[in-house]
This record gives C-alpha cells, structure tokens and sequence, in this order.
C-alpha cells in the first residue's frame, strides 16, 4: 500500500512562478527545501519547492506580543491564551518549480498555469520526491527565479531529495556535479552550497 | 480659506492653535480650583462611610428627582473588596458590534450591522471560539420602525446604534445559551447595561420596540443563570460624584449661603464635586478591588424587569479604573465573586483589558478596506441586476475632489 499524501495547507495567493499556502496547523509548515504538490480538481498537480515561512497575525495592523512569562514551558501561552490559534497564522512560500505531465511524470519547466487559489498543498510521499529529483533541471530555476538565499534553498532540496532516497550517496555527489557545472563561474557560491551537501552528509 | 503664503488649507491651524492655548489655560485653572476638591471628598464619603444606612435612606428619600443622574450606595460608601482567584476552570463569552450608516447620497438605502463574538474557555479544556455575523438592512422594515399610531421612524445613525446595542445583548444571549453548560461561565457585554439612549421613562415608540427587545434578552441570562455584566474602561460617569454632592448639601450649614467651608471660595466645594469623574472619589481602592455597588436611578431603568434593574461597582485594574454594571439578580455573593474573579482574571491576561472584549471587539471592528469592500459589493451586485448605480453629485464631488 502506497504513502498517502499529507495535506499541510491551502493555497492563499499565486503567481506565475510561485503561490503562498496558509498552513492548516499554526506554527507548523513543510521544511524549508522541501517538495510539495499542490491538488487541483482537473487532476493537474504542481510541484513547489518551500522556501520561506512566516507566523503572524491574522489581520493586518494586529501585532503579536509577548504574552508569557520567563518560567513558562513549551505551549503554556497556547493554554493560557486559547484565543491565539485563532488569531495567528502560519503561512509559507513556495516557488514552482514544476507540474504534473500527461502521464502523471513531474515536467520540470515553469507551469503553463499556476495553481488556483485554495488548493491543497500537500507534503511529497517518497515515491513521488524521487521521481521528481530524477531530474535536476529545476536548480536552473532556482538560480533564475533569483530567490533569496538560493544557495541555501538549492543545498536544502537536494538534502530533502537525499534523505527520501535513503541516503544515497550517488545522488548526492551527482547533485554536486549539476551544482558545480551550474556555478562553474562562481567559485564562492559553488563552495557555499557545497559545503552545505557535505554537511547534510554528516548529519543524515 | 488661505494661508499667509496664499496656499489653501482646510484647517486654519493657526486659530486652532490659539483657540486650543485658550482651552488648556481654561482647563489649568479649573485644575487649580478643585485642588482641595478631592480631599473635601474623601473626608465626606469617609464620614458617611460610617453612616450607611442614614445614607442610604437620605438618598431614598431624594429619589430621581433630585439632582440627577446619582445613584444609592447598597454598601458602605468605601468598600474595598479584593478579587477572588481567577478560578481554575472557567469560560466567558462576549460581543461587540460595529456599523456602516445608512448613506443617503451613497449608491442605495441600506446600512450593515457586523456583530463580533469571543467565547474563550480556560483551565482543564482550553477552547476558544471567534467569529462574526454581518447582516445587511436593506428592507422597509429594518430601515423605518413602525409606530404604534401607524408612523414611521427612519433609523438614522442613532437609531441604527440602538439596533446594534440590541443585536449585540441578543447573541450574547445566545452565546450564554450555547455555553452555559462550560463551568464558571460569565457573560460580558461592552459599555452600559443601563442604556440611557433609549430614553427616560416615556421613549419614543422606535426606542420603546428596541427597548423591549433589549429587556427580554437581558431577561434570558437570568433564566439560564449566567452571570451577566458590562465592562466600561475609564468611564466618565459622575453618578458617585453626585451623590456625594448631595450628601454634602444634606450636612451643609450654609442653608443656600456661604458655609464655614467654603469661606473665601468662589465657588462652593460640594458644587465643584459636580465636576469630578467617580473614579476620582474612589482611590482608596488598591488593584484588584472592587468598591461599593450602586443602585442607578436612570428613569430608563424603570423599563426594566424589577431583578435586571442595573447595579454597578468601580473596579481598579492596575493602570486604570473600570466600571462594571450587573443586574440586581446577578448582586447575589456567589455571582458577584464570579464576576469580579472573571474580571479580574481576563485583565490579568489582557494586560488591563478583558481578553474576551479585544477580541470580540476585533472580530466586529470593520476598518476602512471592509467598508470599501462592502461598497464595490454593493456596486457588482447592482451592476449584475442592471440596477441604477448612480450616487449623489454631492458624493460624487466628495469623493473627485477635482481642483
């Protein structure tokens, strides 16, 4: 029996090369890195990559403040202050970085629509992060799309890919390769991100 | 209007300036006046403090047709009682509401009534449960109340205010309702219990409908048996204050001349208590405390079921002074412990303000982008119909602002 699917959030806001999704449990999203897919109704799913998070207030002009208190434990303030799951939200980014084709297999290239607002997000299963990270075209995009802290973002995907195979280590040094021939002409962002895949390595 | 450079200004800051100079060394002087007011009080209400039941009878006597508004101290003038703890299970519900008015030049005749709500739990369950129900007056029959000799009454600012005061006791009400059975549960509303702006004791036939809407769902917290108040921050009320008033006319010697007192004032120290708010009479209370309950004697009142008649206590919550109004039924000790403790917990967390009121509060507030957001609802939705969509020449200039 395959994984299922874990819907996370709903889309909130698109854009050709990217959507924002309100998570469904505050304070929680996907990991920076990660691969999510999002369900429309015609069966045409797109892929995102998270690359940002932010939990505030629900209502513009609202600013959360400090509510508890030095010796408080981990969700106190949460039981102390019912009302606040209500009033706060988690929201994440994502870039597009593909869709699902015709026969189901993802197609790396920007999509020829964007998600539609309220859409699922749900968390990639395994099967579905190592079909997609057979391809590594979509670093091009990453570099492309100017994101912030690309170097970050690219080394994080590649990690999330690298563990949802099982550790692979052929994958990872292939990832290497792409990212070395994609900043051949930058030596510092290259070691950057390389540095961060030797790490990942480590902790895996 | 034009300035010195010759450029157009809307506001004449200059002679708002001077006009404001004018009014801060009015205020100034009057500050200086009642330097020895509030000393001449606390020695009066001290004295009476041991007399409760002479005062108590004197202000009986006076009735409402006295001075007015005052109100008839039910315990010892400077009561201090202390909050009970914040129980460790309790609930609180409240509402608050907030309106668009009718706008006569706008695109149609209708005005929005947005009431928010706040249901928090605490304790062994924490739970919480905000939201927001607008509802659109669009018909004849929300925008003229009948009359029982058959005229109409437009319902304009005022009038829709009173509707949303009613609105908002009314899903209290159901809110008490649906929650009544969450342990220690109070119900809060915002501002008055007594509501003055229905009138006194003839109101027009428009307020005595609204009116009696009001009293019945007040009534229906008393039979589910919640407690029910209202929560005013720093109010400005003198009722207090004007009881003291006429407790020092009561002990003057002056008979309607200068008293040994006041030799040398301009102005007489009992008539200048008139000028003080109640909360300045009340600072024997330390934080937490609740002072004495008073009876009111708005003529309103008379209107109401005899055991929802309105009491209210002074209650000191840290920075400021609040004023909370109860219904005689909900006076009883265990109620009344409720009550303060529920207050006294939800300032604690709301840093000097009932949680469960912010946040009811937010749930209704309509801010500026909702108000232009219902317009161009408004707008779509006659365009759909083919409706008129024109609005008055004078709204259209307001809003063109064409130089």
């Amino acid at each position: 029996m395959s994984e299922k699917s874990t819907a996370v959030g709903e889309v909130i806001a698109v854009s050709t090369t990217g959507f924002e999704s309100q998570s469904y449990a505050l304070n929680e999203c996907p990991p920076f890195g990660s691969l999510v897919l999002t369900c429309s109704p015609d069966g045409v799913g797109h892929y995102g990559l998270c690359c940002g998070t932010q939990t505030g207030s629900i209502e513009q002009g609202r600013h959360p403040i400090a509510w508890g208190r030095a010796d408080d434990g981990d969700g106190d303030i949460y039981a102390r202050q019912p009302q606040l799951v209500h009033v706060l939200r988690t929201t994440f980014q994502c870039l597009l970085v593909g869709y699902t084709g015709p026969a189901g297999t993802p197609v790396q290239r920007i999509p020829p629509l964007p998600p539609r607002v309220h859409e699922r997000v749900c968390t990639a299963r395994a099967d579905q992060v190592r079909a997609f990270f057979g391809d590594l075209s979509y670093l091009r995009f990453l570099l492309r799309a100017s994101a912030p802290n690309v170097e970050d973002l690219m080394a994080a995907s590649i990690v999330h890919a690298y563990r949802a195979g099982g550790g692979d280590r052929r994958f990872l040094v292939g990832a290497g390769r792409a990212v070395a021939r994609l900043l051949a002409g930058d030596h510092e962002r290259l070691m950057a991100v390389l540095e961060l895949l030797t790490t990942a390595e480590e902790v895996c | 209007m034009r300035d010195r450079e010759g450029v157009a200004m809307a506001l004449d800051v200059v002679s708002a300036a001077q006009q404001v100079a004018s009014m801060t060394g009015e205020l100034a002087a009057q500050a200086a006046r009642m330097d020895s007011v509030p000393r001449f009080a606390a020695d009066l209400l001290r004295r009476w403090h041991e007399q409760p039941e002479e005062a108590q009878a004197y202000l009986e006597g006076i009735g409402s047709g006295g001075v007015w508004p005052f109100a008839v101290p039910e315990e010892p003038l400077l009561t201090a009682i202390d909050a009970p703890p914040e129980p460790a299970d309790y609930a609180v519900v409240a509402t608050d509401g907030s309106q668009i008015d009718v706008d006569s030049h706008g695109l149609v005749h209708c005005a929005l009534i947005n009431t928010g709500w706040a249901a928090i739990r605490y304790g062994s369950a924490p739970d919480a449960w905000l939201g927001s129900a607008p509802r659109v007056l669009h018909q004849d029959e929300d925008l003229y109340l009948a009359s029982d000799d058959g005229t109409f009454q437009e319902v304009e600012e005022h009038l829709l205010s009173l509707v949303r005061t009613v609105v908002e006791i009314e899903r209290l009400a159901e809110l008490a309702e649906a929650w009544r059975d969450r342990p220690g549960l109070v119900a809060f509303a915002d501002g008055n219990l007594a509501h003055w702006e229905f009138g006194g004791r003839k109101p027009d036939p428009a307020r005595t409908a609204l009116l009696r809407r009001y009293t019945l769902a007040l009534a229906r917290f008393r039979g589910l048996e919640v407690p029910v108040c209202s929560y005013i921050s720093r109010p400005n009320a003198r009722e207090v204050a004007n009881t003291a008033r006429l407790l020092a006319t009561q002990e003057c010697s002056g008979d309607g001349g200068q008293c040994p007192t006041c030799v040398g004032r301009r102005e007489p120290l009992c008539a200048l208590l008139r000028a003080l708010p109640d909360r300045a009479l009340l600072s024997h209370l330390r934080p937490g405390q609740r002072s004495a309950l008073f009876r009111s004697l708005a003529p309103v009142l008379d209107h109401y079921a005899v055991p929802d008649r309105v009491l209210f206590f002074y209650l000191q919550v840290g920075d400021e002074m609040a004023r909370v109004e109860l219904p005689h039924w909900a006076c009883a000790p265990e109620h009344l412990a409720r009550i303060h403790a529920a207050i006294g917990g939800q300032c604690a967390r709301g840093r000097g303000y009932p949680v469960v009121l912010m946040e009811a509060h937010e749930q209704a507030v309509i801010h500026g982008g909702s108000r232009e957001a219902f317009r161009r609802l408004v707008l779509e939705a006659l365009n759909l119909h083919g409706l008129e969509t024109t609005v008055s020449a004078k709204r259209l200039s307001k809003d063109q602002r064409a130089v």
